[in-house]
């Protein structure tokens, strides 16, 4: 187990605390965080030059869509969830290619689920 | 019993006075049809055509009063089609009346609007005629729209506040006894509805920065000017700031009591605050001093990770600590751009 490389995640989320909770959620589940943003430049940045297995997107950033930090990820394959206080008829349109959608505020246990379920499937494509 | 009942038998024609009735009749009721803020048509049931038109039907549709005149309804832009109109000719002759609650409308001029239309079948002297009031609830559609939207917007500010106080109930719970974390949870959900309630007072147009450091600071208030000092000309804060700049004092004051400035008998705190227009730099320092004597924390607990990392984050800043022997002091920068309210984030984000 020990030696088994840790699944990496990017934390896209304008409320730092709910990143922080998320970073020790998934840190303590065993996966490592290679970045967070609260900020729609610096998120697509962080997809541009990080190198990660999995995002956690939130749907609205600052006032501003994420829609296209969904574009981005699906431009680079990689698998994400969406997480917002929006609900998913309010908000799903915008991420048709997110994996997952989990309304705020949502049980973290249920989260690692969802990723690790995402990962695997995703190794077996 | 009409006056016209009583018309002379030998001639058939109303005496003077019941002229003169007739025409008082004739008058009131032609202007209640011509005043009418509400559309009214009268129309054939046999033919589907209208045969009368008051003047705010012209208001409404934008045709003028010979141009309804002669058509049916599907030609006027009120129903889709011919068979929508024959439907609703069949649903009149059998029940006599109907209400169409909402009704897309296309006028002449090409505006749309939102029109509710009740109709009925009525005798006048051995015919039928359906009359047909066209009320236009554009606005109060638009209201309704409006009405979701915020409603809509309320539940995700909502379940986004549940979502922080999930937040800071799990990362507050790491490395602390049941009882001060249940007593820090209680502190802290009065700290982010006290500024909570700043935010709906200004529906949401920014919080004064003022007014938030006093609501923060609300439990020292018999202290304020004396031992507790604001420093500051008042400057508009975003919602996001207020926020977390918010939570940040709530945990400076809570510590000052605890084991700072304000757990003696003389100790004083100076919050002050400038916005700086050459630099686009907003500062706020939280400097104490004739406290007891300063101890650095041995351990980074949840109150550090406010006023560092979580302050820092929520408005794009930087902070800086100090532990002199003289008292603690915190320092807050950030771009005012991420601080200030501005005209464009200045109303309720609601996308229509």
């Amino acid at each position: 187990m020990t030696d088994r490389p840790l699944a990496r995640v990017l934390i896209i989320d304008d409320e730092p605390l709910i990143a922080l909770s998320l970073k020790d959620t998934l840190v303590e589940a065993g996966f490592q965080i290679v970045g967070v943003a609260g900020k729609l430049v610096k998120a697509l940045a962080l997809i541009d030059l990080a190198v990660f297995d999995v995002a956690i997107v939130d749907a609205n950033l600052f006032g501003e869509s994420s829609r296209p930090v969904g574009l981005a990820l699906a431009a680079r394959q990689i698998p994400y969830l969406v997480l917002s206080g929006y609900s998913e008829q309010q908000q799903g349109a915008n991420f048709p290619t997110a994996a997952r959608y989990f309304q705020k505020p949502c049980d973290p246990k249920r989260l690692v689920e969802a990723l690790s379920v995402i990962l695997v499937n995703r190794l077996h494509r | 019993m009409s006056s016209l009942d009583r018309t002379s038998p030998t001639t058939l024609m109303p005496t003077a006075s019941e002229y003169e009735r007739l025409r008082i009749s004739e008058i009131r009721y032609r202007r209640l049809f011509e005043a009418a803020q509400d559309g009214v048509l009268l129309i054939d049931p046999d033919t589907r055509k209208i045969t009368d038109a008051n003047p705010f039907m012209t208001k409404l549709l934008g045709y003028s009063h010979d141009q309804l005149v002669g058509k049916e309804l599907f030609e006027i832009g009120l129903l889709k089609d011919e068979q929508t109109s024959r439907d609703m000719f069949e649903e009149l002759k059998k029940n006599g009346e109907l209400r169409y609650e909402d009704l897309p409308l296309e006028s002449e001029v090409g505006g749309h609007q939102e029109v509710e239309v009740v109709a009925n079948v009525y005798d006048e002297d051995g015919r039928s005629v359906i009359q047909c009031n066209i009320r236009d609830i554009t606005v109060r559609k638009q209201a309704e729209a409006h009405t979701k939207l915020l409603i809509a917007e309320i539940n995700h500010r909502a379940r986004n506040l549940l979502a922080v106080v999930q937040a800071i109930a799990q990362v507050s719970s790491k490395h602390v006894d049941q009882a001060s974390f249940v007593a820090g949870l209680i502190e802290r959900i009065g700290g982010l509805a006290a500024s909570q309630d700043l935010l709906v007072a200004n529906e949401w147009r920014g919080v004064s920065v003022r007014a938030l450091v006093k609501s923060q600071m609300a439990h020292y208030s018999d202290l304020f000017d004396t031992r507790v000092i604001f420093v500051g000309t008042d400057v508009r804060l975003n919602a996001s700031a207020a926020q977390g700049i918010g939570m940040a004092l709530h945990e400076l004051g809570t510590n000052a009591g605890k084991y700072g400035a304000l757990s003696n008998s003389d100790g004083r705190v100076t919050i002050s605050w400038t916005s700086d227009a050459l630099n686009s730099l907003f500062s706020m320092s939280w400097l104490e001093q004739f406290g007891p004597p300063v101890n650095p924390p041995t351990h980074v607990g949840f109150g550090r990770t406010v006023i560092e990392n979580m302050v820092e984050a929520s408005v794009d800043g930087t902070t800086k600590i100090g532990y002199l022997p003289s008292g603690f002091s915190w320092d807050l920068q950030a771009p005012s751009a991420e601080v200030l309210e501005t005209s464009a984030r200045a109303h309720l984000r609601v996308r229509k």
